[in-house]
């Protein structure tokens, strides 16, 4: 799975520029070997995003396990496994071991990042009677981390059903109800939006969600649902 | 009534200390954070003046910064956590570059390189120290040098320092080293070509104290800034211009980790604006993929590659290509297990090795106790790995670590019988191999007096076609696809030989040219000798025959080197047309690998232009691959001979791809500045060094990427 982050956009970028306007009067390509192509093919891979080709309907349907789609910041999509359920919790798997244990399409943990989500609590975690009321809902989340470690950072939460969308699918689509949440720390200034795609059984089949202030975000799309 | 105060005050102390670390921890989860910015020379620094910090190391960061009449594009390297490097490239844009006849309106440019050195790390009670030099070897117009102080008080950041030279401009204080030495109290006259240290300058002169604050919110990423400018610029000989106020503000703001903008009010009377972005390269945040899983072969079928070895070679063949590994040769014993292996992929020859291993350790029959994994760099056997296979596979459960395995382990090199010559599977070739590849590139002249800018863009052709395992005929071709090399009139008024100084007349005749033809020899005729002869169009300017010899021996941390040429001009066309001038040219190197990750290379030889000297190089390279290099060449040439500059020089740094990517990949984004091309200690280009194949596969450099072995 590739994954792209602002800092190695930025990398990226600085690069770019200083290989194209720094270059040197001489042309002692000894010490100067160009890597152009490279700079051009990391410049456009940052601005324009990768592309997964090889994740296919035929290849979800070979594969005897439900799967989803996850990418993370300008990343390619990569597949994720489901590899155990109990209960609500789900733990999924990426094939460079990237672990997310999901609860009602919602991450609350995760293994394998440069800076892992340790654990989410929240006094709620579903989507109940937000689509039907359509009143917007406040809650508090408290997220920690590792790497660098933080307990039970604070986090304002406002949510709401937005209307319903339709969303294309790897070979399918469905209509499904926008619920967005407006995650803020006052104190650090991190605000973001979330997002989820429910079904009328509030089940998630797609997300964008904001896991931390230092990582960019994970967009998750259900390519095969888990049998309950 | 004293209790309960001793009560509080205790508590107070618990509460702070149990508060500290909870504040540290959420203090590095600010999305936007207020970085160490730059100045506007490029330096971590305010505005004009500089302050006493630091990019973290093995950091690159590119600043430019916008004003009337002072404009500053520069970049900055930190090649360890205590010294800035920044080279930089001054407009200034109410002065004419020269004559209109000669320049037209082209406004002045001047290059410029600064350090800045760290004397103390901060602490409770001191303040960062640093020690910093502006506009070394230049022609005087900023050079400054200056003792700088900052310390942290929370969000704000106070600077204070005494600046020399142009910092030095305020003339507050009595200069202090002249309590040392008279000579401290006078400058001499700066002005002139530029490229002379003139060290004796250094400290010396007014002197002023200078100071400033940063105030940090870090919540909005934001900085405030304020500054005493001492440069004085109103009294500047080179360039006056008014001065109202001697307080800059400004305030920068962080839009990520690694971007930053900025605007100031300088002087009292103008605007600046300015941005920079910055990289750091001293670890992979990218996680890459572990090895792949290699189901271990049942005893029933190691027993049958035991009777048929071909089973195995065939196996281990699709296993190891699974992982972008490509078998080169192999032989299967009852003891022992040896293959010898290629990739493209991976730059730690120690991974390579690890995988290499593993794939071999999960199909070879149970009786193989040993593993030897040889190392192929292009032609030549770099490095081979004798592992114990136990010790290799407990670690690979976790049971073990990898010094267990490097206690158990030898490491050759077996150059000159190289297992290829000698295997038991051996690859088939069918000669002649043809190989090409094309891209588009760059050519570029930047500060000329034609234009600050003229390049041109073309289409490159790369051929090799291998007539044997050791012999290949090299090919580049260039076809131009836009160029503005047509506005080139500075002729070369070089005295000596023009080897290079007729850059423009090349460019400007050669834009659809042989870039190089070359036929390459390379082989090891001895145990840690390795050879390669040239012949042909060697590069854009000389063709000819020669080659160079290389003893790299590979217990030791230091190689020798000899190249030795015959070469003749080439016509400016660039086709297979020479010109008059012919040399022979040659040197002699020494590499040798010093602490920290340093690696020095002195040459010593004649140059094209017949000069004799010695190259000086010496540079960095990081874990990750980033490397950050300097280079000096001084030869017998006088300084009015060798011209503007005094002597050549430059730097040079190369990032690997891999850093970008979650994949491994052995590509690199390279790039250097000779800031003036010269003919006077010019070297022959030489397309496959020897050390450039050799020189990080030593047993050094296994030691260093051990830990690579299981990763």
């Amino acid at each position: 799975m590739i994954y792209w982050n602002k800092q190695i956009q930025w990398k990226a970028i600085l690069l770019g520029i200083s290989v194209l306007s720094f270059n040197s009067c001489s042309i002692d390509t000894s010490r100067i070997a160009p890597g152009y192509v490279e700079a051009i093919r990391t410049i456009k891979d940052s601005f324009i995003g990768l592309e997964n080709e090889f994740i296919t309907p035929e290849l979800i349907k070979n594969i005897p396990y439900a799967s989803s789609t996850l990418s993370i910041g300008r990343g390619a999509p990569g597949l994720i496994i489901l590899e155990s359920q109990d209960g609500d919790k789900e733990t999924w798997v990426s094939a460079d071991g990237v672990y997310l244990i999901l609860e009602k399409g919602r991450i609350k943990k995760t293994v394998g990042l440069i800076n892992n989500l340790v654990s989410f609590k929240a006094v709620k975690n579903d989507f109940e009677r937000l689509v039907d009321s359509k009143e917007s809902e406040a809650l508090i989340y408290y997220y920690s981390y590792d790497e660098p470690e933080l307990i039970n950072m604070r986090v304002e939460a406002k949510r709401k059903f937005i209307g319903v969308e339709e969303v294309k699918f790897l070979g399918f689509e469905k209509k499904l109800n926008l619920i967005e949440e407006k995650i803020t720390n006052d104190y650090i200034g991190w605000k973001e939006i979330n997002k989820f795609w429910v079904d009328e059984n509030m089940f998630v089949w797609r997300s964008e969600q904001y896991i931390s202030p230092k990582l960019p975000k994970f967009i998750i799309q259900v390519t095969k649902k888990p049998a309950k | 009534m004293k209790r309960r105060l001793t009560f509080i005050a205790g508590a107070g102390i618990f509460t702070c200390l149990y508060c500290l670390p909870l504040e540290a921890s959420i203090e590095d989860y600010f999305p936007q954070k207020t970085l160490n910015a730059p100045s506007n020379y490029g330096e971590t620094g305010l505005m004009e003046i500089p302050n006493a910090k630091f990019m973290d190391q093995a950091s690159l960061r590119l600043n430019f910064s916008a004003s009337f009449p002072n404009e500053y594009t520069g970049l900055t390297a930190t090649p360890f956590s205590w010294l800035e490097a920044t080279y930089r490239y001054a407009e200034i844009k109410n002065k004419l570059y020269g004559p209109s006849a000669y320049s037209g309106n082209q406004s002045w440019k001047d290059k410029g390189f600064d350090v800045k050195i760290k004397l103390l790390n901060e602490g409770y009670y001191f303040p960062n120290v640093a020690v910093g030099l502006r506009d070394i070897a230049g022609n005087g117009n900023f050079s400054s040098e200056y003792i700088v102080a900052t310390k942290s008080f929370k969000n704000l950041d106070v600077t204070t320092g005494v600046g020399f030279g142009i910092l030095g401009s305020d003339n507050s204080i009595r200069n202090p080293f002249s309590v040392i030495d008279e000579r401290f109290k006078n400058r001499t006259g700066e002005f002139g070509e530029g490229g002379d240290f003139r060290a004796t300058n250094w400290f010396s002169g007014s002197a002023a104290i200078f100071g400033g604050l940063e105030y940090n919110i870090r919540k909005y990423g934001l900085k405030l800034i304020a500054e005493y400018d001492t440069t004085n610029q109103d009294i500047s000989a080179f360039n006056p211009i008014p001065v109202k106020s001697r307080v800059n503000l400004g305030i920068n703001y962080s839009l990520s980790d690694n971007f930053q903008i900025r605007a100031a009010f300088e002087r009292g009377t103008n605007f600046r604006i300015g941005f920079s972005l910055k990289g750091n390269f001293f670890e992979d945040t990218i996680p890459k993929p572990g090895p792949k899983n290699v189901i271990s072969l049942n005893k029933e079928q190691k027993e049958k590659i035991t009777r048929e070895p071909n089973i195995f070679y065939k196996s281990v063949t699709k296993s190891l290509r699974d992982e972008a590994i490509y078998i080169q040769g192999a032989t299967l014993e009852e003891k022992e297990a040896t293959v010898s292996v290629a990739s493209t992929k991976y730059r730690s020859t120690v991974r390579l090795a690890g995988r290499s291993a593993a794939i071999v350790s999960a199909i070879a029959p149970d009786e193989v106790d040993r593993i030897n994994i040889h190392i192929m760099n292009g032609e030549f056997e770099v490095s081979t790995f004798h592992l114990n296979r136990e010790k290799f596979d407990s670690a690979k459960k976790s049971i073990g670590s990898p010094s267990e395995i490097i206690n158990r382990s030898t490491f050759g090199s077996y150059s000159n019988t190289p297992l290829t010559s000698n295997s038991e599977f051996k690859l088939k070739y069918e000669f002649p191999e043809f190989y090409w590849t094309m891209s588009p590139g760059l050519k570029h002249q930047i500060g000329g007096p034609e234009g600050f800018y003229l390049g041109q863009l073309f289409w490159k052709t790369d051929t090799n076609i291998k007539f044997s395992k050791n012999l290949s005929l090299y090919a580049s071709f260039g076809i131009n696809l836009y160029d503005t090399f047509n506005d080139f009139n500075n002729a070369s008024s070089s005295e000596i030989p023009h080897v290079r100084s007729d850059i423009q007349d090349y460019l400007k005749e050669g834009k659809n040219n042989i870039q190089r033809m070359q036929l390459q020899y390379m082989f090891s005729p001895l145990k840690d000798v390795y050879l390669r002869a040239d012949l042909g169009l060697l590069e854009e300017m000389f063709g000819g025959v020669g080659g160079e010899v290389l003893y790299r021996p590979f217990t030791k941390n230091y190689s020798l080197g000899l190249s030795l040429h015959k070469v003749k001009q080439r016509g400016f066309k660039q086709r297979f047309g020479f010109r008059e001038y012919e040399t022979t040219t040659g040197h002699l190197n020494f590499y040798y690998d010093l602490p920290y990750g340093l690696s020095s290379n002195v040459s010593v030889g004649k140059y094209l232009a017949g000069d004799k000297g010695v190259t000086l190089d010496l540079s960095r390279r990081f874990s990750t691959g980033f490397t950050l290099g300097v280079f000096a060449t001084k030869t017998n040439l006088s300084v009015e001979q060798f011209g503007e500059g005094t002597f050549d020089k430059g730097f040079y740094l190369s990032v690997p791809t891999s850093l970008f990517y979650s994949d491994f990949r052995t590509g690199n984004i390279s790039f250097g500045m000779q800031p003036l091309t010269k003919d006077g200690g010019s070297r022959l280009i030489q397309h496959n060094q020897l050390f450039g194949i050799l020189g990080d596969s030593n047993k050094r450099s296994i030691f260093r990427d051990w830990n690579d072995l299981l990763e």
